[in-house]
């Protein structure tokens, strides 16, 4: 469904990412795994188009999405949960909402995801009227994610989720993920730390140095105790 | 207490007209980081308008001529954000301010060039100029029109900002402009209704500047432009409430000089504000309601 190839990103001099290509295919969750600096982000941030790509092709549901912008590619259904959550500080739990549905026109259908998630996580229900920076790091992450679904992506790209969040918020949020792949949201899970998302991922793409230094399904990966302890840190079992 | 109403009146008016320019500079700088000092100059292009349109097509109605003198700002700033400001989007903050201060000396040279450097008069603006009395207090007509219609744009643009998706977003780009893109918001879309905004407070202002001064010429957009970037710096640049604070401050203290300063001192009225404004930032570099630069984290 989703397929980026020879993709490169330079920064002046500095190639931050190489060649590198991968694929996800419709309902399932693929995690993009690599150490800090490996060029993940970059990546990404390429891939919907807020950094230039110096090569590459990317097909998005049979068509050729490679010049598109970052605002066609999310009106085509791909979005991006972009690392450090980003949430818009002063506006308010509903404004963010509201904005993540900016690409719609069917109020009624806004109104129902609004209260979907807002059951979801009673908390942001708590804080509607209050501006986003009020809410802790896990809550404006619960935020950011239901802003990027309020979109209805077909493809949702979470840049490392569980960035500077406690464990036990950690586990809410890959929670919420996995239910996210029951309602039939395809996923790609960029990650540092390989340990938890490995558990409920389809397939495993481990990134370093700008470079792809594996590719296959996340048994696969969790066996190969070579590239877990290379790249990710991990003793593989 | 006449004299004390009259002179409330009379800052209460010039504070709504500083708050209007900064508040049409402060949108632009908002979304897009650009101090925008051709802000002047389409005051001058809104005045030339009315000025031709009353002159040239003989059309003096009030009530025809300023929604067209409003109109043609409105326009203007957006013409110009498309061949000036967009093409040096990317580009760093100087070269957007060099950018308008090319837009600046153009347009008050193409107006030297084909209209003259006299003044002209826009005799359109006379029933402004009179004046209604209440009780014993005599109160221009300008200075009732001024405060209004500032307290009417103002309340506008607050619900645009806070119920339209778009002055979400306008709001929202303010801080992460890349953020907001990712919402599939168009950012040419924002700044495009951030240009029409900052052009519809400048024809609002347009029609004040002319019925205060009754002529346009090529250099009257200076005056403003730099009142609206004091006013701006005082409030705290980029804010948009501290935008209209700071213009209604200035207004004030620019009345309270003209009543405390004796006769020989006047002159001295702007050294005197521009001073108080210096301590101000000295105190609080970041101006009454901006917030402190953030240096520390990674964005």
């Amino acid at each position: 469904m989703f397929r980026a190839e020879n993709i490169s990103v330079s920064y002046g001099p500095i190639r931050a990412v190489r060649d590198v290509s991968l694929a996800v295919g419709e309902g399932e969750i693929v995690t993009l795994l690599g150490p800090n600096g490996a060029g993940k982000s970059s990546l990404i941030s390429a891939i919907i188009g807020l950094v230039p790509k110096t090569g590459g092709r990317i097909t998005f549901r049979d068509e050729d999405v490679t010049v598109l912008g970052t605002e066609a590619l999310v009106r085509r259904g791909m979005t991006v949960t972009p690392e450090g959550r980003r949430v818009f500080a002063d506006l308010t739990v509903a404004e963010n909402l509201r904005l993540g549905a900016a690409t719609r026109s069917d109020p009624e259908g806004i109104a129902e995801d609004t209260e979907k998630f807002l059951e979801m996580f009673p908390i942001l229900r708590k804080r509607f009227q209050s501006a986003a920076k009020y809410l802790s790091g896990g809550e404006q992450q619960m935020l950011a994610i239901s802003r990027s679904l309020m979109s209805r992506p077909r493809l949702l790209m979470l840049d490392e989720p569980s960035l500077g969040l406690a464990p036990r918020i950690v586990d809410q949020i890959f929670e919420f993920l996995v239910q996210l792949r029951d309602w039939g949201v395809t996923m790609l899970v960029v990650e540092q730390n390989a340990g938890e998302v490995l558990e409920f991922a389809d397939r495993a793409y481990v990134l370093a140095s700008g470079a792809m230094q594996f590719s296959g399904t996340a048994e696969d990966l969790r066996r190969s105790g070579g590239v877990m302890e290379m790249y990710l840190g991990l003793e593989g079992h | 207490m006449e004299y004390l109403l009259q002179q409330s009146m009379n800052a209460l008016s010039l504070g709504g007209e500083y708050a209007l320019l900064a508040l049409g500079l402060a949108i632009v700088f908002s979304v897009m980081g650009l101090v925008n000092f051709a802000h002047g100059d389409m005051i001058t292009f809104g005045g030339y308008t009315m000025f031709l349109v009353a002159a040239g097509l003989g059309i003096a109605n009030p009530a025809l001529l300023l929604p067209v003198g409003v109109l043609s700002v409105v326009l203007f700033a957006m013409f110009l954000e498309k061949v000036a400001f967009k093409p040096v989007r990317g580009a760093p903050p100087t070269t957007g301010m060099l950018t308008a201060f090319g837009v600046s000396i153009l347009i008050q040279n193409v107006a030297l060039i084909f209209v003259g450097t006299r003044a002209k008069s826009v005799p359109t603006m006379d029933f402004l100029i009179s004046n209604v009395t209440i009780g014993s207090v005599r109160i221009p007509i300008v200075q009732i029109f001024e405060t209004a219609v500032t307290f009417i744009a103002i309340a506008l643009l607050v619900v645009f900002l806070r119920r339209t998706t778009i002055g979400m977003a306008m709001r929202a780009a303010a801080k992460d402009v890349s953020t907001v893109r990712l919402m599939g918001v168009r950012a040419d879309r924002v700044i495009a209704t951030a240009f029409a905004i900052s052009g519809f407070l400048a024809g609002l202002a347009t029609v004040f500047v002319l019925a205060r001064r009754g002529a346009v010429d090529p250099f009257m957009g200076f005056t403003p432009v730099l009142k609206a970037f004091v006013a701006a710096v005082i409030g705290g640049f980029g804010s948009l409430p501290g935008a209209v604070i700071g213009g209604l401050v200035l207004g004030v203290a620019e009345v309270m000089m003209q009543v405390v300063l004796p006769e020989s001192m006047a002159g001295f009225r702007d050294a005197f504000i521009f001073t108080a404004v210096g301590v101000l930032l000295l105190v609080r570099p970041q101006g009454i309601l901006g917030e402190r630069p953030d240096f520390g984290e990674k964005s």
